[in-house]
């Protein structure tokens, strides 16, 4: 019998390790996705998506049953991202190449190499976004949440989360143009 | 720029396949680490709680025997003849009177010798200087 998420939670909460398997395995590829798109980089993802699983397993007492157990787990995973972004920020970025390997190796990824080129350019480009606009834009346009889940996952203003999109937005766009224009560049220069 | 952003929405990556069991490894390894923690500080508050007896022991037990037998009276106020010899500035000493037997130190005057009168008279210059009968 498959218990809803308030249920598990409360049996998470007495310590039942099978109640908490079952949220694993009804989470893990959102989580694991979630922070694959804002970390662009897979190893460091499953990395956080587990220790992610460590709090809520952990922390289950502080879960409120007031606001979905999705939004809960995404807040954990996207605060221990965006430590790890800060973190990463003062370390060597991972290569470019790496993401096109992983790319060329994934099961939903299209063969077709230009699209495997724009792919690359809006990895790029949201690796570019500074972390609080990056996890907005990324929950919403990508995770398809809405800015007052947003807003109440990342404990600010509705308002602030409002205009982080927006500028996390036209900053993606600017990136996205320039890496057009340079490529288009180099093309003509290749001529 | 919504096209873009609608195709990273169509790119999924899922989890490892050997993502749960690493999972709940990591689990019961950070639950053992915990009791380990646990039982440390369980240990650690009870070393220093026995430490806290032991001191609390001696501190009933041992010192109130050693005030009564070496330093019972060091707090106690000094009888009047130290506090007179202090004001001399003499050092520290224990004074013994004793009694004198006058008679003995008296010749009988139906003798024919010269009564004389002995007077006792302490000798130290270290302690009190008046005379004492």
């Amino acid at each position: 019998m498959r218990m809803d998420d308030k249920e598990l939670m409360e049996q998470v909460k007495t310590g039942d390790e099978e109640a908490f398997a079952q949220i694993v395995s009804a989470y893990k590829n959102r989580v694991v996705n979630f922070l694959w798109q804002l970390m662009g980089n897979y190893e460091k993802a499953v990395e956080i998506s587990q220790e992610t699983f460590m709090r809520v397993y952990f922390k289950a007492d502080k879960y409120q049953p007031i606001a979905p157990l999705s939004s809960w787990i995404y807040t954990i995973a996207a605060n221990l991202a965006k430590t790890e972004l800060k973190k990463s920020s003062r370390l060597p970025q991972v290569p470019m190449e790496a993401v096109e390997n992983f790319l060329a190796e994934g099961s939903a990824v299209s063969h077709d190499s230009a699209r495997k080129d724009m792919i690359k350019k809006v990895r790029q480009a949201i690796d570019a976004l500074p972390p609080r606009y990056r996890i907005p834009v990324v929950l919403k346009d990508i995770e398809g949440f809405s800015q007052e889940e947003i807003a109440q996952m990342m404990k600010r203003p509705i308002g602030t989360i409002k205009a982080r999109i927006s500028r996390g937005r036209s900053q993606l766009k600017r990136e996205l143009e320039r890496s057009v224009f340079a490529s288009d560049s180099l093309a003509v220069n290749e001529e | 720029m919504m096209n873009e952003l609608e195709m990273m929405k169509k790119i999924q990556v899922t989890a490892p396949r050997n993502f749960e069991q690493k999972v709940m490894a990591n689990l019961s390894l950070r639950k053992r680490e915990q009791l380990r923690v646990r039982r440390l500080r369980y240990s650690l508050a009870g070393a220093f709680m026995g430490i806290v007896v032991v001191a609390a022991a001696v501190g009933i037990m041992v010192l109130p025997r050693a005030n009564s037998s070496g330093f019972a009276g060091i707090n106690k106020t000094p009888p009047p003849d130290i506090l007179n010899t202090r004001s001399f500035g003499a050092e520290d000493y224990i004074p013994i009177i004793e009694a004198v037997d006058y008679d003995g130190e008296l010749r009988s005057v139906r003798r024919e010798e010269p009564s004389t009168v002995y007077i006792l008279e302490q000798v130290s210059y270290r302690t009190d200087t008046r005379t004492k009968y």
